[in-house]
């Protein structure tokens, strides 16, 4: 080949090496808002959802316990009802939430009883405010570096492109107050989650590793808590049989809960 | 004392000394009933004096003051403590002490192994007055009152988590508004475990705690009093219950919108389930409950102000801190009201904006002046908290809850408590002892009242002639029946002294001898002893019931015998 072909031509392939490679300088780094908003946009569903949900709890001392649930919720107003399937000693107890109301049901007593959002859900690690539908757009903001400059960056998790941002509560009723979040690139899908309590210590890591189409929106498939506070600890959550058609009214309401606790 | 009393005195003693076996038999019978009795009895003050100055003190004093956040949900949080102490110091006839209970049940990781246990906060100064409390097992006392972020912890709670003094603890707990801490202590000392309900306790630096959960200076999570006479709580509670009655929650502050000056108004929030009527009446726009940001202007100001416009509220706190020392609420005119009329206007806020406003920026008390304004139409605005009533039990004080789940309200429920009724279960087994105490006092007294009814009838039988001799010789009827009962009345009081004795060297046997419990067992110790807690008005019970008991059972005897012949007395020896 032509010596001045050669060099243009391994020239080219060097720009284009070094242009691969500096791509991010030129991929925009989004801010928080946009961020936030995307990933909202990507995982809201607006609709109802009803689902199987069975979690795997893992602790090194007590052994392994699966818990197995129905799980229903209606975004359109932040109702959620859940009812505890399996293990035999859970089954019947149920968790309903209308409005700013948590409520907790207990077949043994048949009694309602008002709780908190980071009531632990039948014993497990989840608690009930994770059930909720909530807006991260709503709950968190970007913190905010010694400059005052968003805490976002670029990063790979594994082989996918992430933005990584660092988040703080804008409200008080969040369970952990910072969380560092890797952001799917392409999907705005939320992949591992760092949550920090209130004095910056990790607490609890969440992989989200299966994601499953619905319509047109993602719903994680499975996905894994790891506590960083009891090493060892660890919580599998794997949601099926997801259906979104419209949920009837009566389904989110005590005497339907207490009905199919009988 | 009565003169023929004391001519039959001796020959009472003599009569008894003379059958001194089967009398010293029956005296110990008595004796030993006695004894029973009052160790019994002794024993159930004794564990009813742990469990209430020990345990149930310990765990809500003698009486309590909480303040139930957002009424339905369990978050005790008490906003303006000062404003409860001012009460309580107003009204300190017989108060031995107030304090603040600041604890949080919490996730405690040793090296490698956690347990749940209950984060308790305590004044070093105070500890440091009190050290004698805390049996300090290995390490250091004075590290603990130097160290805020030191901890105290038991010793079967640090073998369990394999901790030692200078090792960190991890724990994990919620704060106030529901979020996760994680803070990490030295253990300072390792403490002798007491029983399994402190030893669940892991003391901490009171203000360290406080901070952590979250709670300002100002802020407590329960108010508790310690009286100088533990009997007298229910009357004290029932005293402050009354003086904690709320006033209307009204604030002043300058209301001012995008084009307009400021003016000075109150504010309040209508209450819940208030219903606008033709007295108090919507003239323009609507009044939505639920509104995130909603104010219901007066008539008057319809001249400056539109629906729809943007309005803001500041107001003054009543506790300003170095971030701010007031507050501004960005409110959307939703409509206009007709129906209160006063010196300064009054905006209605929504219940939804004044909760979440009021009691995280406690306002500036308005003033009596402004307070007088609106007190006739105090029925129609929200108040400060809800009071709520007095219980009685245990089972009340759940269903009072479960009562108050059910209202809209959502602001601050105050309750007036005493250990007694959130330890019920521990009078009522209190109650059960003292039933099977009764039974066997009853048990006693029949198996005593027999007793000495046979032995009596015996010693009749067996001394007719003597009965005969004496009533021949001119022995009133009435003297031979005082001889008998005066006979055995002396016994009693022997064998109520004999019993006495027997169950104070009982007592101080038993418990002299170190008993291993285990968890449950160890309610019932104190240092690893029986506990008895001698009640002198119950011995004094118990002693006259015996000599009652006694009279009773040889009254009747005794009469048959004076009512003899002596003619046929005497005949019985032939």
């Amino acid at each position: 080949m032509n010596t001045k072909l050669k060099i243009l031509r391994a020239l080219s392939m060097f720009v284009l090496m070094s242009g691969a490679g500096n791509i991010s300088v030129w991929c925009r780094i989004p801010g928080a808002d946009e961020l936030l908003k995307k990933i909202d946009a990507a995982q809201t569903l607006g609709t109802d959802i009803s689902a199987q949900v069975s979690f795997l709890q893992v602790r090194p001392v007590q052994g392994t316990n699966r818990y197995s649930m129905e799980y229903y919720r209606r975004d359109a107003d932040d109702a959620f009802l859940l009812i505890m399937l399996a293990p035999r000693v859970e089954a019947g107890n149920g968790y309903l939430k209308t409005g700013d109301s948590f409520w907790m049901y207990r077949r043994n007593t048949r009694t309602f009883q008002h709780i908190n959002r980071d009531e632990n859900i039948g014993g497990t690690d989840v608690k009930s405010g994770d059930m909720e539908s909530k807006k991260l757009s709503d709950q968190f903001k970007a913190k905010l570096d010694s400059d005052g400059k968003e805490i976002i960056s670029e990063t790979a998790l594994g082989a996918q492109k992430t933005w990584k941002i660092t988040l703080i509560a804008k409200v008080d009723n969040v369970t952990y107050p910072m969380q560092v979040m890797w952001v799917a690139q392409e999907t705005y899908l939320v992949l591992k989650v760092e949550n920090y309590s209130r004095s910056g210590t990790l607490m609890v890591t969440q992989l989200f590793p299966k994601y499953m189409p619905v319509q047109g929106k993602y719903i994680p498939s499975v996905f894994y808590s790891i506590d960083n506070f009891e090493k060892g600890n660890m919580t599998v959550t794997e949601i099926s049989s997801v259906n979104l058609s419209k949920i009837p009214d009566h389904i989110f309401t005590k005497p339907y809960l207490e009905s199919r606790s009988k | 004392m009565n003169g023929r009393i004391r001519v039959l005195i001796k020959p009472a003693v003599r009569n008894l000394v003379r059958q001194y076996r089967r009398n010293i038999l029956l005296a110990l019978a008595m004796a030993l009933g006695l004894c029973i009795l009052i160790s019994a009895s002794a024993f159930s003050e004794g564990i009813t004096d742990m469990m209430f100055n020990k345990f149930m003190s310990l765990m809500c004093g003698h009486v309590e003051i909480a303040v139930r956040e957002n009424a339905a949900v369990q978050t005790d949080v008490i906003r303006d403590r000062h404003r409860f102490e001012k009460i309580l110091r107003e009204n300190a006839e017989g108060i031995k002490e107030i304090s603040e209970s600041i604890s949080v049940w919490a996730r405690v990781l040793g090296i490698a192994k956690a347990e749940g246990m209950v984060l308790t906060g305590i004044e070093p100064e105070k500890a440091n007055k009190d050290r004698n409390l805390f049996k300090v097992y290995d390490g250091s006392f004075d590290e603990f009152i130097s160290d805020p972020q030191s901890a105290l912890i038991y010793k079967k709670r640090a073998v369990n988590m394999n901790v030692h003094p200078g090792d960190y603890i991890h724990s994990r707990f919620n704060n106030i508004f529901g979020q996760m801490e994680a803070v990490k202590y030295r253990v300072a000392a390792v403490l002798e475990t007491e029983s399994m309900f402190q030893d669940m306790a892991v003391y901490v630096h009171q203000s360290t705690l406080k901070s952590q959960l979250g709670l300002k200076p100002h802020e407590t999570k329960r108010i508790w009093m310690y009286l100088e006479n533990p009997l007298d709580a229910l009357k004290f509670a029932g005293k402050i219950h009354e003086k904690c009655a709320p006033h209307t929650a009204l604030y002043t502050g300058m209301l001012s919108g995008e084009k307009n000056t400021e003016i000075k108004c109150a504010a309040a929030a209508p209450h819940p389930g208030f219903m606008f009527t033709n007295h108090l009446s919507i003239v323009s726009g609507s009044y939505n409950a639920k509104s995130k940001n909603g104010v219901i202007l007066p008539d008057g100001l319809s001249g400056r102000y539109r629906i729809g416009d943007s309005v803001s509220y500041t107001y003054a706190l009543k506790y300003p801190n170095r971030e701010k020392s007031g507050t501004t609420l960005r409110l959307r005119v939703e409509g206009f009201y007709r129906g209160i009329d006063s010196q300064i206007p009054l905006i209605l806020l929504s219940p939804e904006v004044h909760y979440a406003a009021y009691y995280a920026n406690l306002p500036e008390a308005p003033g009596e002046t402004i307070e007088a304004y609106f007190k006739p139409y105090q029925e129609f605005l929200a108040k400060e908290w809800i009071l709520m009533r007095r219980s009685s039990t245990t089972d009340d004080i759940i269903v009072k809850y479960s009562q108050l789940n059910k209202k809209p309200w959502k602001g601050h429920a105050v309750d007036v408590k005493t250990m007694y009724e959130t330890g019920t279960q521990i009078l009522q087994f209190q109650q059960a002892i003292d039933k099977l105490i009764y039974i066997a006092i009853i048990v006693i007294l029949f198996i005593v009242l027999v007793g000495l009814n046979n032995t009596l009838r015996m010693t009749i039988h067996e001394r007719k002639t003597e009965i005969g001799t004496l009533r021949a010789i001119g022995m009133q009827r009435g003297d031979v029946r005082t001889l008998f009962m005066l006979e055995y009345m002396l016994l009693a009081c022997a064998a109520a002294a004999a019993g006495l004795l027997f169950s104070v060297l009982l007592m101080a046997g038993l418990s002299a001898i170190p008993i291993d419990g285990g968890e449950i067992g160890s309610m019932f110790l104190n240092d690893n002893r029986l506990y008895f807690l001698i009640n002198i008005k119950k011995i004094a019970a118990f002693t006259a019931g015996l000599l009652i008991i006694t009279a009773i059972a040889v009254f009747l005897p005794a009469r048959r015998a004076s009512k003899m012949k002596p003619s046929e007395a005497l005949q019985q020896y032939e």
